[in-house]
C-alpha cells in the first residue's frame, strides 16, 4: 500500500535505468548489516543519508520501521535486518539510509553503515547457488566478490513489492 | 438430743403409732382416686379420635367410590353410574359436615371447608360432562350425522353414476376412519396435537369437497340434482366440523373432571394425617396419664412406709434407750459402786420416777457403806464386842497388830488365832476382859506372855439408851518399854568419852525406830568429826598441804571442818605461787634470752641487706637520668616527623586538583574529536552522495566521481584518526583517575602518620616528666636508707648489754625455786617444768650468737630470720 503511494507534484523521478553500461561493467554501492556485506545497484540509488529518525506508522509490518519527509516525499523506511529476519536494528546517528527508488516508488533501507562504490565487471556477477532443492532465494540476484568479501546484490523490487515466502512472511503488497 | 417424746406417757406413744399410718392410707386412698379420674378422662378422648380416624378412612373410600363411577359412566355412558356418583358425592357432603363439626381437632375446619369447595365444583363439572356426552350421542349430532350420510347415500344412488357414488363412499370411509381410529388414538394428546389433528381433518374434508363437486361437474347432471347433492355434501362437512368441535369441548371438560379430582387428592391425604396425628396425640396423652398416676401412687407409697418406719423407730428408741440406760446404772448400784450418776431423772414418763426410785434409795445404801469404809481405815486398833462377849468386828489395825503379836500370844493362850477373832468369844483373852461390860469407858493394862497391851474400853448405846455392845480400843506397848532401857546404857558411854556405842535397830519400829536412829546419829557424827580433824593437822605438820578434813557435816562440825581446809588452803596456795611466780620469771628470761639472740641476727642481716640496697639504688639513678635524656632525643624526633607528614598532605592535595584539571582537559579534547568524527561521517556520505550522482551521470560524470572518491577517502582517513586520539584520551582519562585515587588515598595515609607522630611525642614527654619524678624519688630513698643504717649499728649495741642483764637474773631464780621446793603442794609437776635443764641450756643467747656468725658467713642470712621462735615477728 505504501508502495503504491505517488506525490503527484514530484516528478523528476526517471524509471528504472536499465543496467546495461557499454563498458560491460556494473557500478554497486555496498553497505553492512551485521558483519554481512551487501550492495545494490548505484543506479537504483536516490540519495543516501545519515539516520535521523521516523515517524512510526501503526498497523504496519514489523520491518517497516516508519516513514520520513525527504523533500516533500514520503518514503517508507525498510529495516534491512529485520526484513532479513534476524532481528530489529536499534539505530544511531551512524547508521545510514539508503533511499532507493523501484519504479516510481521511492523506499529507504535501513543498514549499519555505508562501506564504499564498487565497481565490478558484469561476467564477474555469480548466480545463487541452489541448496538441496529449494527454491532460488528471492531477495537477491547474485553474489559479487570486491576485495576479498562476497556481497549479495539485493534484487530491490522483490525485496520492496513482492510476497515472498520464508521468515519474513508476507508483504502487504499482494 | 432432746426427743419431744420423752415427755409423753409410753401407752399414748403406741397409740400414736397406730394412729399415724390410718392417716396415711386415707391421704393415699384420696390421691389414687384423683389420678383414676385424669386417665378415664384421656381413655375418652382417645376413643373420640379413634372414632375420627375410621370417619376419615371411610371418607378414602367414598371418594374412591366417586373416581370410580366417573370411569364407569365414561366407558359405558349408563344413568345408573350417574345416579351412584351422585349419592357417593352426596354421602362425602354429609362426612364431611360431620368431621368439619369436630370440636377437639381446630385444624380440621380449613381443609374440610375447601374439600367441600371442591366436591361441588366437581359435581358441576361432572353434571356438564354427563350432559356433553349426551348431546355428542346417536340422540345428538352423531344422529345428525348419520341421517345425513343416509340422505347423501340416497341422492347419489339416484342419480345412478357409479363412480360418483364411489367417490362419495370413499369420502365417507375417510371421514369415518379419520373419527374412528385417528381421533379415538388421540386421546390423551396434548391441544396443540388435538389442534393439528382437526386441521388434517378439515384438509381431509375440503379434499372430499373438491373432489365430489369436481365429479358432479364432470358428469352431465341436471342442475337442481347438483344443487342437491352439493347441498348435501356441504351440510355433511358442516356437521362432521361440529362433532368435532363437541368432541373436543367434551374431552377438555373430561380432562378439567380429572384435574378436579386431583386437586382433591392431596386434601384428603391431608385430613387423613391430621386425624392420625390427633389419634396419636391422644394416645400419648392416654399413656403418659397412665404413667404419671403409677408414678404418683408408688412415691406415695413408698413415702407412708418411710414415715411408719422412722416413726416406729423413734418410738422404739424413746423407750428402749433410757431403759437400757436405766438397767446399767442398776447393775453398778447393786455392785456396790458410790459415785454414780443416775440418768432419766427429769423424764415425765414411769422410766423417770423408776430414776428417782432408784436415787433416793442410792442415796441411803451411800451412807452405811461410808461409816464402815472409815472405821476400816483408822490408825488405831479397835474392836467391837457384842453384850453377850462374842466379837462382832475388828478393824484392819487391830486385825494387822494381833497378827504381829500372834507368836507371843500363843506361848501363853494356845487356842488363839488372829484370822479367827471375828465371831469368837472375848474370854479368849482371859480374865481382865472377863465381863467387857464397863458402865463408863475404863483404861487398863494387861501383859499377855512377852507383850504388854493398853487397852480402852468404852460401851456403845443407841438413840433410845439401849446397849448396842462394846468398842474396845488396843495399844501394843512392848517395844516402847525395851527401847527405854537401851538408850539409858548408851548415854552412860557417852559420859565416859566413848562415842563408840551403838544401839540395835533390827528389832524396832514406829516411835522407837526412829529414837534408836537419832541416838546413834549423835555418836556417830561427833565420832566422825574428831577422828578426820585429827589426821588432817597430823599431816600438815609434817608438810603436807594436801590433806583435808572430808565428810557431811552439820553445826559446829561443818565450822571446824571449814577453817582448818580454809588454813591448808592458804598455806598451799602461797607455796604454789611462790613456786609459780619463779617458774615464770624463769621462762621469761630464757624467752628473752632467745628474743635478743634473734635481735641481734637481724640486726645483723639488716645491716649488709642495707648496704646492697643502697648500692642498687645507685645504679637505679644512672639509669633513670639516662633514659630522661633519650625521651628528649625523641620528642624533638617526632616534632620534626609530624612537620614532614603535614607538608606531604599538603603536597598530595595539590596533585589531587592538578590531576582534575586533566581530567577537564581531556574530556573538552574528547568533545572536540567527537565533532571531528561527526565531520567525517558527513563528509563521507556527501561524498558517497556526489559519487552515487556521478554514476548516474554516466560518462559526464567520471571526473566528478574521481574527485567524490578522494573526498571519500580523505572523510574516511580523518575519521579513523579522530577515532584512534579518542582512544587514546579514553585510555589517558583512566589512568589519570587511577592516579587521583592514588594520590587521595597517599593524602589520608599522611594525615593518619600526622596524628600517630602526635600521639608518640605526647607520649615521650610524659615518659621524660615521670623520669625526672623517678630521680629525685631515688635521691630521698637513698638518704633513708644511710638512716636505717645508722640505727642498725645503734641497736647492735643495745642487744650486747641486755645479754650482760640477763645473765645475772637467771642465776637468782634459781636460787628463789630451791627454796620453794620444801612444800608438797600435790602438783608437784608444774614447779619441775620451770626448772633449768642443764648446761647446754644455761646460755642460749651465746649459743645463737655463734649460729648468727655461721650463717652470715655462708651468705645466707635471709634463712635465720625463718629459724626464729614464732613470737618474734619479722620486720
Amino acid at each position: 500500500m505504501i508502495g503504491k503511494r505517488r506525490i503527484t507534484d514530484y516528478d523528476e523521478l526517471p524509471g528504472p535505468t536499465p543496467v546495461m553500461e557499454d563498458s560491460d561493467v556494473q557500478q554497486f554501492v555496498s553497505f553492512m548489516v551485521g558483519d554481512q556485506h551487501y550492495c545494490v545497484d548505484i543506479m537504483a540509488v536516490r540519495e543516501i543519508k545519515a539516520w535521523t529518525g521516523t515517524t512510526g506508522l501503526p498497523n504496519s509490518q514489523a520491518y517497516i520501521r516508519g516513514v520520513i519527509n525527504l523533500r516533500g516525499t514520503i518514503v517508507p523506511v525498510i529495516d534491512l535486518r529485520m526484513r532479513f529476519g534476524q532481528g530489529l536494528t536499534e539505530p544511531t546517528p551512524a547508521h545510514v539510509v539508503v533511499i532507493v527508488a523501484v519504479g516510481e516508488a521511492q523506499s529507504g533501507l535501513l543498514v549499519d553503515g555505508v562501506s564504499d562504490i564498487v565497481t565490478v565487471p558484469r561476467k564477474d556477477i555469480a548466480a545463487i547457488p541452489d541448496l538441496e532443492g529449494e527454491e532460488r532465494n528471492p531477495f537477491f540476484h547474485g553474489l559479487v566478490t570486491s576485495q576479498n568479501s562476497l556481497m549479495a546484490v539485493i534484487a530491490l523490487d522483490r525485496l520492496i513489492s513482492q510476497r515472498v515466502t520464508g521468515p519474513a512472511s508476507t508483504s502487504a503488497a499482494a | 438430743m432432746f426427743n419431744p417424746l420423752d415427755h409423753i406417757k409410753i401407752g399414748k406413744r403406741i397409740s400414736l403409732l397406730v394412729l399415724a399410718p390410718a392417716i396415711g392410707l386415707g391421704i393415699l386412698a384420696a390421691t389414687y382416686l384423683s389420678g383414676d379420674r385424669a386417665v378415664e378422662m384421656a381413655f375418652q378422648d382417645n376413643q373420640r379420635s379413634v372414632r375420627l380416624s375410621d370417619l376419615v378412612a371411610e371418607l378414602r373410600v367414598k371418594a374412591s367410590e366417586v373416581a370410580r363411577r366417573e370411569k364407569d359412566f365414561l366407558l359405558r355412558n349408563d344413568d345408573r353410574s350417574v345416579e351412584q356418583s351422585k349419592a357417593a358425592t352426596d354421602l362425602i357432603a354429609v362426612m364431611l359436615n360431620v368431621i368439619g363439626e369436630n370440636k377437639s381437632i381446630s385444624d380440621l375446619a380449613a381443609p374440610t371447608g375447601r374439600l367441600k369447595e371442591l366436591l361441588a365444583a366437581y359435581q358441576k363439572q361432572f353434571g356438564d360432562v354427563v350432559a356433553e356426552q349426551r348431546n355428542q350421542s346417536r340422540g345428538g349430532r352423531k344422529g345428525v350425522l348419520a341421517r345425513l350420510e343416509l340422505n347423501l347415500d340416497d341422492a347419489v344412488a339416484s342419480v345412478g353414476f357409479y363412480s360418483l357414488t364411489a367417490k362419495v363412499l370413499a369420502a365417507r370411509a375417510a371421514a369415518k376412519d379419520f373419527r374412528q381410529r385417528e381421533y379415538q388414538q388421540g386421546e390423551n394428546q396434548t391441544p396443540a396435537e388435538l389442534k393439528a389433528m382437526e386441521r388434517r381433518f378439515i384438509a381431509l374434508l375440503d379434499r372430499m369437497d373438491s373432489d365430489i363437486a369436481g365429479a358432479a361437474a364432470t358428469y352431465t347432471l341436471s342442475a337442481s340434482d347438483k344443487d342437491r347433492i352439493l347441498k348435501l355434501v356441504k351440510d355433511y362437512r358442516e356437521a362432521n366440523v361440529a362433532w368435532f368441535a363437541g368432541d373436543r369441548s367434551f374431552l377438555g371438560n373430561v380432562k378439567k373432571l380429572a384435574d378436579l379430582a386431583s386437586e382433591m387428592d392431596p386434601v384428603f391425604v391431608k385430613i387423613e394425617t391430621i386425624a392420625d396425628e390427633a389419634q396419636a396425640r391422644s394416645a400419648r396423652t392416654l399413656t403418659e396419664a397412665r404413667e404419671h398416676t403409677r408414678r404418683i401412687w408408688v412415691a406415695s407409697l413408698t413415702a407412708l412406709l418411710g414415715v411408719i418406719l422412722l416413726f416406729g423407730f423413734m418410738v422404739g428408741r424413746s423407750i428402749i434407750r433410757p431403759v437400757k440406760a436405766i438397767t446399767g446404772v442398776f447393775e453398778k448400784v447393786a455392785a456396790g459402786h458410790q459415785n454414780v450418776a443416775i440418768p432419766s431423772q427429769e423424764r415425765r414418763d414411769e422410766i423417770g420416777q423408776l430414776a428417782r426410785i432408784l436415787a433416793s434409795f442410792h442415796q441411803s445404801t451411800t451412807q452405811a457403806v461410808r461409816t464402815q469404809s472409815a472405821l476400816d481405815v483408822a490408825s488405831a486398833p479397835f474392836m467391837l464386842v457384842a453384850p453377850e462377849g462374842t466379837i462382832i468386828a475388828i478393824n484392819k489395825a487391830a486385825q494387822e497388830m494381833f497378827r504381829l503379836a500372834e507368836a507371843d500370844i500363843q506361848a501363853v493362850i494356845p487356842q488363839f488365832s488372829a484370822e479367827a477373832l471375828v465371831g469368837s468369844w472375848i474370854m479368849v483373852f482371859g480374865g481382865v476382859l472377863a465381863e467387857a461390860k464397863p458402865e463408863a469407858t475404863q483404861h487398863d493394862r494387861m501383859v499377855i506372855g512377852a507383850r504388854t497391851f493398853d487397852i480402852v474400853m468404852t460401851p456403845v448405846l443407841n438413840g433410845l439408851g439401849e446397849r448396842l455392845g462394846t468398842s474396845i480400843e488396843w495399844k501394843d506397848m512392848t517395844d516402847q518399854l525395851a527401847t527405854e532401857r537401851q538408850v539409858a546404857t548408851i548415854v552412860d558411854a557417852a559420859r565416859e568419852g566413848d562415842f563408840t556405842k551403838r544401839i540395835p535397830v533390827s528389832d524396832k519400829s514406829g516411835f522407837m525406830l526412829d529414837l534408836s536412829k537419832g541416838m546413834n546419829d549423835i555418836t556417830e557424827t561427833v565420832d566422825r568429826g574428831l577422828s578426820e580433824t585429827v589426821r588432817m593437822m597430823s599431816a600438815l605438820a609434817r608438810g603436807d598441804l594436801s590433806q583435808r578434813v572430808a565428810g557431811e557435816f552439820k553445826g559446829s562440825f561443818l565450822q571446824l571442818k571449814t577453817d582448818a581446809n580454809t588454813m591448808a588452803d592458804k598455806i598451799r596456795a602461797i607455796a604454789r605461787r611462790i613456786s609459780g611466780v619463779s617458774g615464770e620469771v624463769q621462762g621469761a628470761t630464757r624467752e628473752i634470752a632467745s628474743g635478743v639472740a634473734d635481735l641481734s641476727a637481724r640486726t645483723e642481716h639488716q645491716a649488709s641487706s642495707l648496704e646492697e640496697t643502697s648500692a642498687s639504688m645507685e645504679q637505679l639513678a644512672t639509669t633513670v637520668r639516662q633514659n630522661a635524656g633519650n625521651a628528649q632525643e625523641a620528642n624533638q624526633l617526632a616534632a620534626a616527623a609530624s612537620v614532614s607528614a603535614t607538608n606531604g598532605g599538603d603536597i598530595a592535595n595539590r596533585a589531587v586538583t592538578a590531576m582534575g584539571r586533566i581530567e577537564d582537559s581531556s574530556r573538552q579534547i574528547t568533545d572536540i574529536v567527537g565533532l571531528i568524527q561527526d565531520i567525517a561521517f558527513q563528509t563521507n556520505l556527501l561524498a558517497l552522495n556526489a559519487a552515487v550522482e556521478a554514476a548516474r551521470a554516466g560518462e559526464a560524470g567520471k571526473g566528478f566521481a574521481v574527485v567524490a572518491n578522494e573526498v571519500r577517502a580523505l572523510a574516511q582517513r580523518a575519521g579513523q584518526a579522530s577515532k584512534d586520539i579518542k582512544g587514546l584520551i579514553v585510555n589517558s582519562d583512566t589512568q589519570v583517575r587511577e592516579g587521583v585515587t592514588l594520590v587521595k588515598q597517599a593524602g589520608s595515609s599522611l594525615t593518619e602518620i600526622v596524628a600517630s607522630v602526635k600521639k608518640v611525642a605526647t607520649l615521650v614527654s610524659e615518659i621524660a616528666a615521670a623520669t625526672q619524678e623517678q630521680s629525685s624519688g631515688i635521691e630521698q630513698v637513698s638518704k633513708a636508707v644511710t638512716g636505717m643504717d645508722q640505727m642498725t649499728q645503734q641497736n647492735a649495741a643495745l642487744v650486747e648489754e641486755t645479754n650482760a642483764a640477763l645473765q645475772s637474773a637467771q642465776s637468782q631464780v634459781d636460787e628463789l625455786r630451791n627454796v620453794v621446793a620444801f612444800f608438797k603442794t600435790g602438783n608437784e609437776t608444774m614447779a619441775e617444768e620451770h626448772r633449768p635443764e642443764g648446761q647446754p641450756e644455761l646460755n642460749p643467747v651465746r649459743q645463737q650468737f655463734q649460729a648468727l656468725a655461721r650463717k652470715v658467713a655462708g651468705g645466707r642470712a635471709v634463712g635465720a630470720a625463718a629459724a626464729a621462735p614464732d613470737n618474734w615477728k619479722e620486720f
